[in-house]
């Protein structure tokens, strides 16, 4: 069966119609028999209770004297009650005194004993006791009988005229409700449909047919007018929708247009951020930030190429730690200075310690950092490191000096070579004329002295680097092995010499006799870094420097070098030692032991051989010298001839002598004629053209000074050979002049004679000069 | 409730002694018993001038005052106490009270009633024709039962009421001085 709710609406209208008309009259009919029954018992109660009073009043004295007689004639008055059927009394002592039956049979069983008072019903029947009491004495009790027989037959024909009526009108009503449904459930259909069609379909035009003025035609002219209005509505919807879509569709293309805009922007941006990120983590000035506590917050990439620590290592600790000792204090007062708070602060210098130990030397420039109330909430600048500036100055410095005392040196020496040059000629011509016994020795010693004081001029000129080289294309693996035999004897045998030639070294260009001094300098000076003997190792390399290495042996340059390495074990130097090393008459050595012109001279060689020197030494820690010369590139297998001196006696030749010293011009034309040669003497260059030109016969041989008043004697040379075009010329000097020395080198098949010299070496050399003359001629 | 007990026991056996045959004793009980109830159906005038209790008294030497004292035991009459007192003068016998004439005494009749004059006593006795002698209840024994005739008129000279239900049970009912039969 459906459930009542599932039903269509007219059946549940007819339903409750019917049901509440049945019901209705159900109960208002039971509420009518039950009010009627209880009135009918009621009356038959009210009258039996008036017939018992009655009888017990008149049947007290029976009973109190147990009359049975006048018991029954009371009991007899009972035929003129119909409704009585049955009565009876009892005595106090439960005896029955008399008893009345209407109709015997009809009245059913009687009491035999007394009950207690009160009524009791037997379907129509009700009977009552009652005691009867006199004188507060209860003296017996009487039964009584009623029959409403009459009254209940009526009550049931009642009973059912009203459930007859009750069918009737039920039925009636279902009748009426059927008919009477259609006029509510019909609209209400309608409407059903309606709503389920707009629901169905959303086709909000839908109208409803109005069924009348009552709660449904107001209810469906509710719902066309919520209807018409959601039609309205959404219509206005509709629009607002197509007017809101076109507008978002117009937000959403600002917006894209925004994004790509701002997309750009971002980008640009972040070009841009990384551009000046990259700038300033990439510049070589060190940019920085501390806090109140001198704590680092920033450092820029430029701090691990100088202090080698990375920005991420010393973010958060302590500035000061990396400060030079000495600088710490300056650097606390710089900070706290009011000065370097208002105005902040440039060109202040300290010291840093780089993580390999060594210092660094910065140019700081940085103000207080100030947030938005001024207080001072740490500091910032940008640090240039200036140590390979600071270097380059100082090494300027050095070699502005180096090259003060090599030109006094050089003057000096120019004059004392004409001097020596003067005393050794004279002291060789007085012993070659054989003098009286003890004068030779004397003149010897004479001789002797004058050569030492020739040796420590050349030192000075080599020092200078104002001595005339004469560079010849080298092995220096055999000059170490030829210098390596010597050594031993030149430096004791307490020191062990270790050579360590590098096979298929690459040639260089220098004067030997130069390099045998350097060699033989640095190894005395080793010796003497080495008192307690050690050992002295030698060695050669070919290089091939990079910038770094060039970096650390400043002030090499980047190229291809032959480097010679020379090692002690000894004593070492410090660094205040080490950058003094190279300056003439500096020396730690004891008073009398050392010239302090054994490195000068080292160092001034290797320069004017251009080449570099540099120094490793730490205290106990031994030293290396390292020798570094630029290869010779290209033809290294020239290599000029010596020729060996002969003691040939050429024919006599004339030789036109230049000399503005008169002492030596003399000495000069005395070694010569007493050696055979013509000899012309000339003052200046001039006096020497006016000579060749006024003198008639030939002339061999042009031996000139270099470095004369008037014209020198290179320009002598070149006028005098426009005149004599074949004359041979031979160069003496005591130093190169700048003419000479601007190459560092003679022109090639130029010869230059050393001053001082002696009476063999002038001979020889211009007999070995004739000599090739007049091969060259004759071939 | 052990009394209501004995009390419904004493009436049972009150019950089987008015069954029984009127021989000596037991027509004694059974008068006894209709005495004791009688004071009950009649009216005493100044009933508040009455003594607050009820006595049966006995005039003379009479066996019937054990029988009468037995009938009387825990009865009340007209809500008072009752009592049996034997009296050997009339002067002695209270207003409102009932007076036993027994057979004994039965001579003494009119000189009692005028010695009694409007004292409002009752005078019950079993002498024959007793009512018509001026008493006012007078017990008979006829056919094995016991019954009563009333002198009305004698009693309401003594400004006495007897009520008519006592009266339906009276075999005769005389008005005046002379008792006459029904």
């Amino acid at each position: 069966m459906k459930p009542f709710r599932d039903l269509a609406f007219k059946h549940k209208l007819t339903a409750v119609l019917t049901a509440v008309s049945a019901i209705s009259l159900l109960f208002s009919s039971a509420i009518l028999l039950s009010r009627e029954t209880l009135k009918l018992r009621s009356h038959t109660q009210q009258d039996l209770h008036a017939i018992a009073e009655i009888l017990a009043a008149n049947s007290v004295a029976a009973l109190e004297f147990r009359d049975e007689r006048a018991a029954h004639e009371n009991l007899a008055g009972l035929e003129l009650k119909p409704q009585v059927r049955a009565a009876r009394l009892f005595a106090a002592d439960g005896r029955i005194l008399a008893t009345f039956v209407r109709k015997a049979g009809a009245a059913g069983p009687l009491p035999e004993q007394a009950g207690p008072d009160g009524f009791r019903a037997h379907g129509s029947r009700i009977s009552m006791f009652r005691t009867v009491v006199l004188d507060g004495e209860r003296v017996g009790t009487l039964f009584i009988q009623a029959d409403a027989e009459d009254a209940w037959s009526e009550m049931r024909s009642y009973v059912f005229t009203i459930l007859f009526a009750c069918v009737v009108s039920a039925g009636a009503a279902l009748a009426l409700s059927r008919g009477l449904q259609g006029a509510i459930s019909t609209p209400i259909e309608q409407l059903t449909a309606a709503v389920g069609a707009v629901a169905e379909s959303g086709d909000y035009s839908v109208r409803v047919a109005s069924p009348g003025g009552d709660e449904l035609g107001v209810l469906t002219a509710a719902f066309n007018r919520m209807l018409g209005r959601i039609q309205e509505q959404d219509a206005a919807l509709r629009a607002a929708r197509d007017g809101l879509e076109l507008k978002v569709e117009e937000r959403v293309r600002e917006l894209r247009k925004e994004i790509v805009e701002r997309r750009a922007a971002e980008t640009a941006l972040q070009v841009s951020q990384r551009k000046y990120k990259a700038i300033v983590e990439n510049t070589n000035e060190w940019i920085w930030s501390v806090d109140v506590l001198g704590r680092w917050t920033y450092n820029n990439g430029a701090i691990e190429r100088i202090l080698g620590y990375s920005p991420e290592e010393l973010l958060g600790r302590d500035c000061m730690e990396l400060l030079h000792a000495d600088d710490r204090a300056p650097a606390a007062e710089l900070l706290s200075s009011e000065d370097a708070l208002l105005n902040g602060w440039s060109g202040a210098l300290f010291r840093w310690r780089h993580k390999n130990g060594s210092y660094r030397t910065l140019e700081s420039v940085g103000a207080a950092l100030k947030d938005g109330a001024g207080n001072v909430v740490g500091f910032h600048g940008i640090d240039h490191d200036i140590t390979a500036r600071l270097r380059l100055e100082e090494q300027l410095r050095q070699s502005q000096k180096m090259d003060a005392i090599g030109r006094l040196a050089g003057g000096i020496a120019h004059d004392f070579n004409n001097l020596l040059g003067v005393i050794l000629g004279y002291s060789d011509l007085l012993m070659k004329r054989g003098l009286p016994e003890g004068a030779g020795t004397r003149v010897e010693q004479i001789r002797r002295a004058a050569e030492r004081a020739a040796g420590l001029t050349r030192q000075l000129l080599a020092f200078s680097r104002k001595q005339v080289l004469d560079p010849k294309v080298l092995d220096l693996n055999t000059v170490i092995s030829d210098l390596g035999r010597m050594l031993p004897r030149l430096i004791g045998e307490d020191v062990e010499v270790a050579l360590a030639p590098k096979p298929n070294l690459w040639r260089v260009k220098a004067d030997p006799t130069q390099i045998d001094q350097v060699l033989m300098n640095l190894a005395v000076n080793a010796r003497d870094a080495m008192p307690q003997g050690g050992r002295l190792s030698i060695s050669t390399a070919n290089v091939d420097a990079d910038e770094a290495l060039a970096r650390s042996r400043p002030p090499l340059v980047p190229g291809r070098y032959v480097m010679l390495s020379v090692a002690d074990n000894g004593c070492g130097m410090d660094a205040a030692t080490r950058a003094r090393i190279f300056e003439p008459f500096f020396t730690t050595k004891e008073k009398g032991k050392g010239t302090g012109l054994g490195l000068a001279t080292v160092y001034g060689i290797v320069e004017q051989s251009g080449g570099h020197i540099w120094v490793a030494s730490e205290p106990g820690r031994g030293t290396t010298f390292e020798i570094y010369l630029p290869r010779l590139e290209g033809d290294a297998s020239r290599e000029t001839q010596e020729i060996a001196p002969s003691e040939q006696r050429a024919k006599r030749a004339t030789v036109l002598v230049v000399e503005d010293e008169e002492a030596l011009r003399g000495l000069t034309r005395e070694l010569l004629e007493s050696n055979g040669f013509a000899v012309l003497t000339a003052g200046s260059g001039a006096e020497a053209l006016d000579l060749s030109r006024s003198h008639q016969g030939p002339i061999d041989l042009l031996l000139t000074d270099v470095v004369m008043p008037g014209f020198s004697g290179k320009v002598l040379a070149d006028l005098l050979v426009r005149e004599r075009p074949s004359l041979p010329v031979v160069f003496m000097s005591g130093y190169t002049d700048d003419a000479i020395a601007r190459h560092q080198v003679l022109e090639e098949g130029t010869i230059l004679l050393q001053k001082p010299f002696d009476e063999k070496t002038l001979i020889s050399r211009l007999q070995q000069v004739l000599r090739s003359v007049e091969a060259l001629v004759h071939s | 409730m052990a009394r209501g007990r004995a009390l419904a026991a004493l009436l049972a056996l009150l019950g089987a002694c008015t069954e029984l045959r009127a021989d000596e004793s037991n027509e004694h009980a059974v008068k006894a018993a209709f005495v004791s109830k009688f004071a009950r159906f009649v009216e005493w005038p100044q009933a508040g001038r009455c003594p607050d209790h009820f006595t049966i008294a006995v005039l003379g030497k009479d066996a019937f005052t054990d029988a009468l004292q037995r009938a009387i035991e825990g009865r009340e009459v007209r809500e008072r106490p009752t009592r049996v007192r034997r009296v050997t003068a009339v002067g002695q016998v209270e207003p409102c009270s009932l007076l036993w004439l027994g057979a004994a005494e039965e001579k003494h009749l009119e000189a009692v009633l005028g010695e009694l004059g409007r004292v409002p006593v009752l005078v019950v006795g079993d002498a024959t024709g007793f009512t018509s002698r001026g008493g006012m209840i007078g017990l008979f024994v006829e056919n094995e039962r016991v019954g009563f005739d009333v002198n009305v008129g004698a009693a309401e000279r003594a400004g006495l009421r007897i009520s008519s239900r006592l009266l339906g049970l009276a075999r005769a009912v005389a008005k005046g001085d002379e008792g006459k039969r029904r």
